[in-house]
């Protein structure tokens, strides 16, 4: 009997290293976006530019106030623009939601092309009227920071030699936002 | 400092202690009974520490282990008197990177390279044997034993977790990269504490603290060309162990 504790011994922890040795070892995946000021989801991808510049303009003579903003990254361009009139000689903006309409309130979305051998930014399509909005919900005009949101999509047409649509490819830019974004007040007078 | 001080007065009068009462031993020179060699089946908890435990991103050493299981053989061999060569051989689990370590590294990565966004995968254990052997001395006490040793070895890692790195808008680095598995020999040492208590003529329970710490395996990266923020090349370990366990004499 005696003659059987060690080999019992190492038995018994062989098969212990045997058990532990087969513990879980499932993948686990974790996804952390970014948490920069300004970002959006383009075509359902987080991006969020590198390079952004706001600014609001005033223009004395027309009494028009502009809201502007342009941020790059990764061969992508987001634009867009707010101009509200009669707004006043003030650092802030009005807040409120301002829909897309071609002409005071637009947007466009840029995409790294060649033209001439040269690569710029050209529109990836139009945006039409109604086709997004922006919305300005917090504007500390002493720190001239801005916060808000935006999104719009962006619709690319494609045709034939005989003028027929050959397909249509549409870029949404969705849950756009910037918050307390600093901006730059410049009074064109 | 006074911590210090403190445990060193407490290990002082212990062996003290002990001292005396192997000197009251001793007086019998020649009906003196030494310790017999034995052999334990030791089972228990481990704990990484320092940069094994560290959950830090930023420090590129920091392993995110866990508290883990081991298990073991472990004993001594008397060589003269009291003094003995003790041997070691266990094994370690260490856990796997958890939700929340894998978040903190997509995080760290997000913010390392300004991406837009970055998934990070991990798979994998700590697995490893301490093989470590070393000379100790027993002080008895009645029918109590206290072991203390010093130790120098090996330790085989089987494995750490592997982690792929996907990050989303950075050009540069589209493949995804990966810290893989180790998987090697390494040096490691260490030093223990046990107690036995005899129950029997040749058995004794003992509980025993032991600390291990190696230099740890290399680490190899894959497809990680536009390096930013972390990137790992070595994996330190260091662990605190507390054991339970059943030991025969012979």
């Amino acid at each position: 009997m005696n003659k059987l504790r060690l080999p019992a011994f190492l038995l018994l922890s062989a098969l212990f290293a045997f058990a532990i040795q087969s513990c879980n070892k499932d993948a686990i995946t974790a996804t952390a976006y970014t948490t920069k000021a300004f970002q959006a989801n383009i075509n359902g991808s987080t991006w969020a530019p590198d390079t952004v510049n706001m600014f609001i303009t005033y223009n004395p003579d027309t009494k028009m106030k502009t809201l502007s903003c342009v941020g790059t990254k990764s061969q992508k361009q987001v634009l867009f623009s707010v101009a509200v009139a009669n707004a006043g000689d003030t650092q802030g903006f009005p807040l409120g939601t301002y829909t897309v309409d071609g002409s005071t309130v637009t947007a466009q979305y840029n995409t790294q092309q060649l033209s001439d051998g040269n690569y710029v930014f050209l529109p990836h399509g139009t945006i039409e009227p109604g086709a997004g909005s922006v919305t300005v919900t917090a504007v500390d005009s002493v720190k001239k920071q801005i916060t808000g949101t935006f999104n719009f999509y962006s619709r690319s047409t494609i045709y034939d030699g005989d003028g027929n649509v050959v397909s249509i490819t549409v870029d949404n830019i969705t849950s756009g936002e910037f918050t307390n974004k600093s901006y730059q007040y410049i009074n064109n007078q | 400092m006074k911590k210090i001080i403190s445990i060193a007065s407490i290990i002082t009068i212990i062996f003290s202690a002990f001292s005396v009462q192997a000197q009251d031993n001793d007086k019998p020179q020649d009906n003196k009974i030494y310790e017999k060699s034995y052999i334990g089946l030791y089972g228990g908890i481990s704990n990484p520490n320092s940069n094994y435990g560290s959950t830090n991103y930023s420090n590129n050493k920091s392993g995110f282990a866990k508290r883990g299981v081991t298990f073991g053989i472990d004993g001594a061999v008397y060589v003269y008197k009291n003094l003995a060569v003790g041997y070691t051989l266990t094994f370690q689990d260490q856990g796997k990177l958890t939700y929340d370590d894998t978040y903190a590294l997509a995080q760290g990565y997000t913010n390392s390279y300004s991406a837009d966004a970055t998934s990070v995968t991990a798979t994998g254990r700590y697995h490893n044997w301490n093989i470590l052997i070393g000379p100790q001395y027993s002080f008895v006490y009645h029918k109590f034993v206290l072991d203390l040793r010093a130790s120098g070895g090996l330790i085989k890692i089987f494995s750490t977790p592997e982690t792929s790195v996907q990050l989303t808008g950075i050009p540069d680095q589209t493949a995804v990269f990966y810290q893989r598995k180790a998987s090697a020999f390494v040096l490691g040492y260490g030093g223990s504490a046990g107690l036995r208590w005899k129950f029997s003529d040749n058995w004794t329970v003992a509980l025993k603290g032991a600390y291990v710490s190696s230099p740890g395996p290399s680490v190899k990266n894959d497809n990680h060309t536009d390096v930013m923020g972390r990137y790992v090349t070595k994996l330190p370990i260091s662990e605190f162990q507390t054991m339970l366990g059943l030991t025969l004499n012979f």
